[in-house]
């Protein structure tokens, strides 16, 4: 019953994304298409029909246009926009950043990731005091966080993963988080693979992501995304705490090095397949 | 500074990494698993664990702290040999506690409740758990309970009919109680929570739940198409 809505999809959207985030090459829908016409059976990717109908009117569009305002904004005690971060790929420079981090980073010799990053910019150049709302609140489709994160993080998409693996640093990072990964803890003796590592499989009615197949895995990590269940546009370090709350085991610090671990060793996972910015899910 | 730190022993930069297994070695206390001869690499890894995880209070860090059987299980991604198998399901029997009336099945509308609810033990509650409601096993996140039942989770085998020519033999007890209170015990590494040997469901429960499944007009065991109305009070046994 989901074929047909899904053969007819495109032409309906090929009349028109987003007037809003027009950096978009590529509309996010026509990403996450390609990717099911590669495992056109997924049952992680076909789960909710609605939610594909609906990533057109995605409300994460609209964070991504609150972040391209604050991105330029002169802000903070130094009165300065972003623009002279550097991602990555050089200051300001956006484009396809996001699908390449986590990565180290000489001036703190860190491997950040994007939200690590965004702190280290907000602080360093604009000035912000570690504990000033517009750094310290990192959840919620209305924080300075979710907003900027949803607009840098736009940049890349339709771009496949690829973070970079040349700093010894960023694959200790990468091996770190696939311990992590492994790693049963906790008073229900949980941990990733529990849930993320055979196709199909169900925690009551939600279809979960294999980490073992990069379709699947593209769309499970394309943070910021929109969660409908929530109401709120929500990261990849809130997906990491969502996780381990339900775990029953106690939430990673945020930022922490083992939160980063784990987001390089999942975005290695899903290397090469298109990310899907902004996202929208259950 | 400490994050650099934690980097350092990430990285397994050679100084750093005798340095930091001299330090281990000498101190005696390696803190997480000590004397399960964790690796070098291990012992750095599960420095960054602590770490990364230092806000939690006291009794959810030593939670933190792998067993030895969490331990074992996660080396080989679940997929024991032989021989650890052989071994963990030795240790993880002898670790299972039976009530001193022995097992007698019990209430299973309350069994009902315990297998469907998911209330309880997550960490970092603003409110901490109410300690006049009990831990719900939260069964149905992972397990098709009911023929009738259109919402079970699939990550294990669906339970519809599991008490059907099992019965209520103290066998059949036996097993399903033994299963709960410690999966490793029937199935080493195992992806079920040992219920019973973390104190997360109490035996009671576990005995409540075990007549949910077993007892023949439980709606586990009725068949009956999904979706259809509730089943209706469950009666006890003669």
């Amino acid at each position: 019953m989901i074929r047909p809505m899904l053969l007819a999809l495109p032409l309906a959207l090929a009349v028109g994304v987003t007037a809003h985030a027009d950096h978009l090459k590529e509309n996010p829908v026509d990403v996450l298409m390609r990717v099911i016409e590669e495992v056109p059976d997924s049952p992680y990717l076909l789960q909710s029909e609605q939610n594909l109908m609906m990533m057109e009117d995605n409300p994460n569009l609209w964070t991504v246009e609150d972040g391209k305002d604050l991105f330029y904004a002169a802000r903070g005690p130094n009165n300065v926009s972003l623009e002279t971060c550097d991602f990555g790929k050089g200051p300001g420079e956006l484009e396809g950043a996001y699908a390449e981090m986590p990565r180290y980073f000489e001036d703190t010799g860190r491997v950040m990731d994007l939200e690590a990053r965004l702190v280290h910019c907000m602080m360093e150049i604009q000035g912000f005091a570690a504990d000033d709302p517009a750094v310290r609140q990192r959840h919620g489709s209305g924080s300075d966080h979710m907003k900027l994160q949803s607009y840098i993080a736009s940049w890349s998409n339709g771009i496949p993963w690829n973070p970079p693996m040349d700093h010894p640093l960023e694959r200790a990072m990468r091996d770190a988080g696939e311990y992590i990964f492994y790693r049963r803890a906790g008073s229900l003796d949980m941990s990733c693979q529990t849930c993320h590592y055979e196709t199909g499989k169900r925690i009551r009615a939600s279809v979960l992501p294999n980490s073992r197949v990069p379709q699947e895995w593209t769309k499970a990590i394309s943070w910021p995304a929109f969660r409908v269940g929530h109401d709120h546009s929500r990261s990849s370090q809130h997906r990491i705490r969502g996780c381990y709350w339900q775990m029953r085991q106690a939430g990673p610090v945020a930022g922490s090095d083992g939160t980063i671990a784990l987001i390089s060793f999942w975005t290695d996972l899903a290397r090469g397949q298109p990310a899907i910015l902004p996202d929208m899910k259950r | 500074m400490s994050r650099v730190c934690v980097a350092e022993r990430c990285m397994g930069l050679l100084p750093a990494l005798l340095v930091g297994v001299l330090l281990l070695a000498l101190s005696g206390a390696s803190g997480p698993a000590r004397g399960q001869g964790l690796s070098a690499l291990e012992r750095q890894m599960e420095a960054v664990v602590r770490d990364s995880w230092g806000d939690a209070p006291g009794v959810e860090a030593r939670r933190l702290v792998q067993d030895d059987t969490q331990l074992e299980c996660s080396r080989v991604r679940n997929e024991p040999g032989d021989a650890l198998r052989e071994r963990i399901q030795k240790r993880e029997l002898a670790r299972i506690s039976y009530p001193e009336g022995g097992l007698v099945l019990g209430d299973p509308v309350a069994g009902e409740r315990y297998a469907k609810d998911g209330y309880g033990g997550r960490v970092g509650r603003l409110r901490p758990d109410d300690p006049a409601r009990p831990r719900g096993g939260n069964c149905q996140a992972c397990h098709v309970l009911e023929p009738r039942d259109g919402i079970g989770g699939t990550l294990g085998p669906s339970l519809a009919g599991f008490g059907i020519g099992l019965g209520t033999r103290p066998v059949a007890v036996r097993y399903v109680y033994d299963r709960i209170y410690n999966s490793h015990a029937v199935n080493p590494c195992s992806e079920m929570p040992r219920f019973g040997y973390h104190g997360f469901l109490t035996r009671q429960q576990i005995l409540d739940i075990a007549a949910y499944l077993l007892m023949p007009d439980s709606p586990v065991n009725r068949i009956e198409p999904p979706g259809s109305e509730p089943a209706g009070t469950v009666r006890p046994l003669p």
